[in-house]
């Protein structure tokens, strides 16, 4: 298992950091050869907002890969030009501008724009006659993603044999770029390939105002439920492959607010699912991993990480982790699954048992990997899947129904109180109406996060079901469960006809 | 001339400790292949392709890490030889000295440790490949890299005893090039210990 990060948005850009830190050493802060990040991981950074890409000295413009510079970071809406007729007529047709540099809490606002692509043929029709591409933003992601993966063909290979078998995007729940670009982007890959893995990394950011960004926390509480509501109702083959969730709140109240440390802890938790260096027998590709999260459910998994780095037996390893190592929080019995996921010299299945005496658990619910370790002691990952579903639970402080809970009452009461931030006047009378269905219709998303509730209180599982959309053919809404895209792959025949075309070309001297 | 006693026993000592510490590393990387070996099996529950594991085992630790690894073990086996093989103070008969062409040249000195750097750069594109078996820190990676410093300062102890030679000798020089050397050589060797410390826990 090799997987290639991919941070979207600040949160995810600066946690991606910590997980692609150069392992080699640097001579006068220069690395002249290859950038060696932990487990042979490789990855990217996506963002919107130029101004952060400039703050920041780690990653380098995409164009600087072909010059040798790694790690790289890539603006999505770059793809358009500031002359753009598709972005012209996005602009005059629905008010959205598709240069705008950051989303600044707003969840569907990106979801809109996507949903567009999707639906409107005039938007697909500029778009196509303009960039050969029906959705150009994320076409042009996924062929920068695409060749680092074992998805590339050999001739678009970056890096040999380093290829990654998988992708974890990394991203915050917090309303920004992360939250609203995830599902887009995850969908356009999954309309190439249903069953290449892709794993989200989510941080649910922290209760109270962004002192930063002066939004509401019922505000981003909005933002993240649209997301992870997006993210859990995509069916099997349709979505994320699993939804690995962290608590912000819980590293604050942990580290004291100091942002750089609670990035690094999030990164060293991960390590041993990351890590290279197998047991022997015990490598399994991302495709295996992918297998096990979605086994016998029709909706990508939540995946509550708990840590614990230990010297001693792997019953106190294991307790460890689950007492104290939760990243977010949940009721371990209530799992139906457990990934271990260990560093160091333990018995899988001493492992097994601890997990078994902690959860409920029978063994056969508990997958281990092992690898080595280093020389601080071993350390375990357990990703306890859908550790939630009892009734009641939403009253008890540190579980995962309550934390849901309160963040979907939250995105309720701003729906109802603030009509007027989410319905914008002057908007064009087609994005309104569209909106308004999609906050306010029936089967709307304020319905839905109702009936979520309800399913919370009396312990049902999954959390929520239904795929919501914005806008559906010509900015009427849609809310069913989306298949994969034909103009999507209208696009992958437009590039197999150009390449054969070059390849033909260059045969025949005419091309160089 | 008359052997000085003290940079003598300096030298002699000296010698064996860094031989009997390289002796002591190699056994211990054996041992720590072994160890991962034998654990790694009886937690598997029977018999895993040691070749296998030892493919497993080993990571890249960077273009730039192996390249400055190699070049330090490269100037350690330079410093080796300007320590002990520049002037005749321990072997009489096997020195630069002897061999008048070179010792007359003006850049005698500088094709000395050119021709010791050659030789010590192929024992060191062997013996550095130990260090994929080991999971290495950014500190000890550093550290590895400090080494420079330290093979530079034995380096010019090393110099200074050749250009005094034949008319005296520095003990204090003597010391500072050997326990140079001597810490490089403990760093270089740095995560084979660690790695032990790992195993035998």
């Amino acid at each position: 298992m090799r997987l290639f990060i991919v941070g979207i948005g600040g949160c995810g850009g600066k946690v991606a950091e910590k997980f692609l830190g150069n392992q080699d050493v640097a001579m006068m802060g220069a690395s002249l050869g290859d950038h060696i990040s932990f487990g042979g991981i490789k990855g990217m950074w996506l963002e919107a907002d130029v101004q952060e890409t400039d703050n920041q000295k780690f990653f380098r413009p995409l164009g600087s890969f072909k010059r040798g510079y790694y790690p790289c970071y890539y603006i999505p809406h770059n793809a358009l030009s500031s002359e753009s007729r598709t972005s012209r007529l996005m602009q005059e047709k629905y008010g959205y501008d598709l240069k705008k540099q950051g989303f600044f809490r707003q969840a569907e606002f990106l979801k809109a724009i996507f949903d567009i692509f999707e639906a409107d043929k005039e938007v697909q029709e500029a778009a196509l006659k303009e960039y050969k591409f029906d959705n150009p933003i994320l076409r042009s992601t996924w062929s920068n993603i695409r060749p680092f993966t074992t998805v590339a063909e050999a001739k678009e290979s970056s890096s040999g044999s380093e290829l990654c078998d998988g992708i974890l995007f990394i991203v915050s729940h917090g309303g920004g770029t992360g939250t609203g670009f995830i599902n887009p982007v995850t969908k356009y890959i999954r309309a190439e390939r249903s069953a290449f893995p892709v794993f989200v990394l989510g941080v649910l950011t922290e209760e109270g105002t962004d002192k930063q960004q002066g939004a509401k926390e019922a505000k981003r509480n909005l933002g993240a439920i649209i997301s992870i509501y997006d993210l859990l109702t995509k069916k099997k083959g349709q979505g994320v492959d699993g939804l690995i969730l962290v608590d912000n709140q819980i590293l604050l109240e942990r580290f004291g607010g100091d942002y750089p440390t609670m990035d690094s802890f999030i990164y060293h938790s991960m390590k041993p699912f990351l890590a290279a260096r197998h047991y022997p027998g015990e490598i399994p590709p991302s495709l295996a991993v992918r297998e096990q999260f979605l086994e016998m459910l029709d909706y990508p998994p939540i995946l509550v990480p708990c840590y614990g780095r230990h010297r001693g037996s792997e019953d106190s390893l294991v307790k460890n982790a689950l007492k104290d190592g939760l990243l977010f929080g949940c009721d371990p019995s209530l799992a139906d699954r457990a990934f271990v996921f260990v560093r160091g010299f333990v018995d899988s299945g001493r492992i097994r048992q601890a997990v078994e005496a902690e959860t409920g658990l029978p063994v056969d619910k508990v997958s281990v990997w092992r690898k080595l370790g280093d020389d601080k002691g071993d350390e375990v990952l357990i990703m306890l899947r859908n550790p939630y579903g009892s009734a009641g639970a939403y009253n008890i402080k540190g579980t995962l129904e309550n934390r849901i809970y309160s963040v979907t009452t939250s995105a309720i009461n701003y729906i109802d109180e603030f009509r007027n931030e989410i319905i914008q006047p002057g908007r064009p009378r087609i994005t309104n109406e569209a909106i308004e269905k999609y906050f306010y219709g029936q089967g709307g998303l304020k319905d839905k996060l109702q009936e979520a509730i309800a399913r919370i209180e009396s312990g049902q599982k999954p959390l929520f079901l239904e795929e919501l959309k914005i806008f559906q053919s010509d900015g009427q809404r849609l809310h069913t469960v989306a298949q994969p895209l034909q103009t999507d792959v209208d696009d992958r025949i437009r590039v197999i006809i150009r390449e054969e075309a070059e390849r033909l070309l260059q045969e025949r001297g005419i091309k160089t | 001339m008359a052997l000085d006693v003290s940079a003598g026993a300096v030298l002699i000592y000296g010698l064996a400790l860094m031989a009997g510490l390289l002796v002591i590393s190699v056994l211990l990387h054996v041992f720590n292949l072994e160890r991962i070996y034998r654990r790694v099996s009886s937690l598997s529950g029977g018999q895993i392709s040691k070749d296998k594991m030892l493919s497993e085992l080993s990571v890249s630790q960077g273009s730039n890490f192996t390249a400055m690894a190699i070049s330090a073990w490269s100037l350690f086996f330079a410093a080796l030889a300007y320590l002990y093989f520049l002037t005749p103070a321990l072997f009489q008969d096997y020195n630069y000295f002897k061999v008048a062409s070179l010792a007359s040249s003006p850049i005698g000195f500088f094709i000395f440790g050119i021709l010791a750097i050659a030789i010590g750069t192929i024992v060191a594109t062997a013996f550095s490949r130990f260090y994929s078996y080991y999971e290495i820190s950014g500190k000890v990676k550093r550290s590895i890299m400090a080494t420079f410093l330290l093979l530079g300062l034995s380096l010019v102890s090393s110099a200074y005893l050749g250009t005094l030679y034949p008319g005296g000798t520095s003990v204090l020089a003597t010391a500072v090039a050997f326990l140079s050397l001597f810490a490089s050589l403990l760093m270089l060797l740095s995560p084979i210990y660690l790695g032990t410390y790992k195993v035998i826990r």
